[in-house]
């Protein structure tokens, strides 16, 4: 077998191929290559295999006739027709065999509706979502509209007062510093029009576009300044990292290129040139700020509500014993804390938990199951603050049976980017039973984009005897039927990632007052929860 | 292995319905309807493994489409001679083997095709790697579920319309290159994630 980084220069070249970017002399190499190495030819066969089965999934049903008819180019050939007869013939024949081919199709419809894998094909064409970015904070801004929490879509953002940062839902931190203007595109892609941002680029960012009208920036996982002047010139400073910088010509397209590296400052004139720039533009940036978990005021009315309302658990966090989270009800369900040595710091608890991201598992595990969890209802009662909108896990169930850990019944996640049709930035709640890895169904409850990073907000998912439900502060948002999906099992609760093993899905950020009641709470009793803490 | 795949509904067909009932005026008298249709009913069920037979030989999806569309053609013509006792997709893939050949022989000094030589080579290796590749075919619907929105809308904008790179970035104004470059990020996650799977089957998603 090829060493992977061997295996990716192949499959670069044979991309390459398939998409038509050859020289002669670089085909005849290819072909010779092809001629003499097996490996190399399977290797070939596999990439010709993803092109046509991506061509298979995405290529959409192909209404009748029209279409064929100009492509067939043999069928001109052969049978000499005109354009005309053959439009007419086709009709004719079109309205005849109409039933013949409507048939086929719903055959296929029906498999969409049968199929679970065929429907998430389906789910890609839905419409999409038009929310591109999130206020994540704002300091001294004279409009009132752009608070935290407001999503934002296309469109030109003009801040004239004040400093703002965004996450857009590809991940991108931008902040921005009046006065500025600037247009959104997507959730990938801005345009400066005036003044200066900085964006910060997580790795699930990369790709992220911003433009002036001088230049374009393509981030390659990094941290950069923008800053564009009424003078009609574009600044450019990267962080760290590197970027993509083009100088834009009058008619839109890409002039000149140059990959910029960390510290390198350089400016994009209006004819187009790039030159150095010794000191950091006159201008000052905004920065990226580090999100801080806000300080979540208990007050002891909540606290007495929650234990009137008789959970099994109840985590406050407020300090530790030993290894183990206290339960403010009972000297069982105890969590266990468990974190890597070396990292201590991705799992602290100091009046609430605190999960950082980790290469290792951290999480707080209750050791002790609960006996047939799912024969009848139950509620998870929480405050969250994530620290971004990344899809995370920061919730769930595991059954005792798993050996491995990594089956889990019920998922509480921050949901962006996922497979699934959702709000960016919603909270979802899974119930699958019984728990497979295989995830042969289940069902989900989403709440509308209502997510906000690093704000407190109040979470609560209700499994009922024949249905589940998702609050946020206080507020149904979604509430679905699941049928008898009860089942014999015992289950023990995790807070911090999806399973005991798999990490790539970690909770980054904050959860407090964390409760677990044996029965469905009341959309009253949710309510008064919230209202008590606001209080 | 087909309910995975959403197959496209080929205007072929249509065309070789009126092929059938107008070349000679005659409906239903030069072949019946029953060859007729059983004939769309196999052209049909075995189109996804001709056309990747067919890519594999020529490359290019256009250069594809064109020689399935003659292969259909000679399928057609000889489907009175097929013994429907033995598979169909062998004897189909023999005429399309020859038809790619033809395709070589009409366009080698336009396009870059291979040899006779590459050709035999490139579906020996074809017959070989059958079963697995149902099964990569399988894995790579799971491993599109790993990606995000965004990567599978650019997938779907390239692959679902078969729209050229720049087209797309006309559309969403952005720069041709930088698609590429992520088009080229999010087909080779997919191919290390189908790699993963067959490294290490243990693993699944979520």
């Amino acid at each position: 077998m090829f060493p992977n980084f061997q295996y990716r220069a192949h499959d670069r070249l044979i991309r390459r191929y398939i998409d038509g970017g050859f020289s002669s002399q670089e085909f005849e190499a290819f072909q010779a290559r092809l001629k003499s190495d097996a490996q190399f030819r399977r290797r070939y066969v596999e990439l010709i295999e993803l092109e046509t089965g991506l061509h298979d999934l995405f290529e959409v049903v192909q209404p009748l006739c029209f279409k064929g008819m100009q492509r067939s180019t043999f069928f001109m050939r052969r049978w000499k027709w005109g354009m005309l007869s053959a439009l007419a013939v086709c009709l004719v024949f079109a309205v005849l065999l109409f039933p013949v081919h409507e048939n086929k199709i719903e055959v296929d419809t029906n498999k969409f509706g049968q199929d679970s894998e065929i429907s998430h094909f389906l789910a890609y064409h839905t419409p999409l979502k038009t929310d591109c970015a999130v206020i994540v904070s704002s300091h001294e801004v004279d409009n009132p509209e752009l608070k935290v929490g407001r999503r934002l879509q296309s469109g030109l953002l003009k801040l004239t007062a004040g400093r703002i940062q965004l996450e857009f839902f590809c991940g991108a931190k931008v902040a921005l510093l009046a006065p500025c203007q600037l247009e959104i595109h997507s959730e990938r892609s801005a345009k400066l029009l005036q003044g200066s941002v900085t964006a910060n680029l997580p790795e699930r960012a990369a790709g992220f576009v911003i433009n002036s009208p001088q230049a374009t920036v393509l981030d390659l996982g990094t941290e950069f300044n923008m800053t564009v002047s009424d003078q009609g010139h574009s600044d450019v400073a990267v962080v760290n990292g590197s970027v993509d910088l083009s100088a834009i010509g009058e008619d839109g397209n890409t002039i000149r290129t140059r990959r910029l590296y960390q510290e390198e400052v350089v400016r994009v004139d209006s004819r187009h040139q790039i030159s150095e720039q010794h000191e950091i533009p006159s201008s000052s940036f905004p920065g990226i700020e580090t999100p801080l978990v806000p300080a979540l005021n208990v007050n002891e009315e909540y606290v007495a509500a929650v234990k009137s309302s008789l959970p099994d658990i109840y985590w406050r966090f407020e300090s530790t014993d030993g290894d183990y989270v206290r339960n403010e009800i009972s000297n069982r369900f105890y969590g266990k804390i468990i974190y890597p040595e070396f990292e201590p710091s991705t799992l602290t608890i100091s009046g609430h938990v605190r999960f950082s991201k980790s290469v290792l598992p951290r999480y707080i595990f209750c050791e002790e199951p609960f006996e047939n969890l799912n024969l009848g209802s139950f509620s998870i009662e929480m405050w969250m603050c994530p620290d971004d909108l990344a899809h995370t896990t920061c919730f769930s169930t595991i059954p005792t049976t798993s050996h491995d850990g990594r089956q889990m019944m019920n998922l509480i996640d921050v949901a962006t980017n996922t497979w699934m049709t959702h709000d960016p930035g919603s909270i979802r709640f899974l119930h699958r039973y019984p728990p497979h890895l295989e995830y042969p169904e289940g069902y989900n409850v989403f709440t509308r984009g209502v997510c906000a990073p690093s704000q407190w907000q109040h979470i609560v998912a209700v499994r009922s005897q024949d249905r589940i439900e998702i609050f946020h502060n206080g507020q149904k948002y979604g509430s679905v039927e699941i049928g008898d999906q009860s089942g014999e099992g015992d289950f023990r609760l995790l807070l911090g990632q999806l399973n005991l093993v798999w990490t790539h899905r970690q909770f980054n950020g904050a959860i407090d007052e964390f409760a677990f009641y044996i029965r469905a709470l009341e959309a009253d009793e949710i309510r008064e929860h919230y209202q008590l803490m606001k209080k | 292995m087909e309910k995975y795949f959403v197959r496209r509904f080929d205007p072929l067909e249509q065309n070789l319905y009126n092929m059938n009932s107008n070349s000679s005026g005659q409906s239903e008298t030069v072949k019946g309807h029953d060859q007729t249709a059983k004939f769309v009913e196999l052209i049909v069920k075995y189109d996804r493994e001709l056309r990747r037979y067919i890519q594999a030989l020529v490359a290019r999806r256009d250069d594809a489409d064109e020689v399935m569309q003659q292969t259909a053609l000679v399928l057609w013509e000889k489907f009175s001679e097929y013994d429907d006792s033995r598979d169909f997709l062998p004897w189909a893939k023999r005429f399309a083997y020859f038809e790619a050949l033809n395709f070589r022989k009409l366009h080698a000094r336009s396009k870059l095709i291979f040899n006779d030589e590459v050709m035999l080579l490139i579906a020996e290796t074809l017959q070989e790697s059958n079963e697995r590749s149902n099964e990569r075919a399988k894995v790579m619907v799971e491993c599109l579920s790993k990606l995000s929105a965004e990567d599978r809308r650019l997938l779907e904008l390239r692959y679902g319309n078969s729209k050229t790179l720049k087209s797309i970035a006309q559309e969403e104004q952005g720069d041709p290159k930088m698609f590429y470059r992520r088009l080229e990020k999010i087909r080779q996650t997919l191919l290390e994630c189908i790699d993963r799977h067959f490294q290490s089957t243990s693993l699944s998603w979520d």
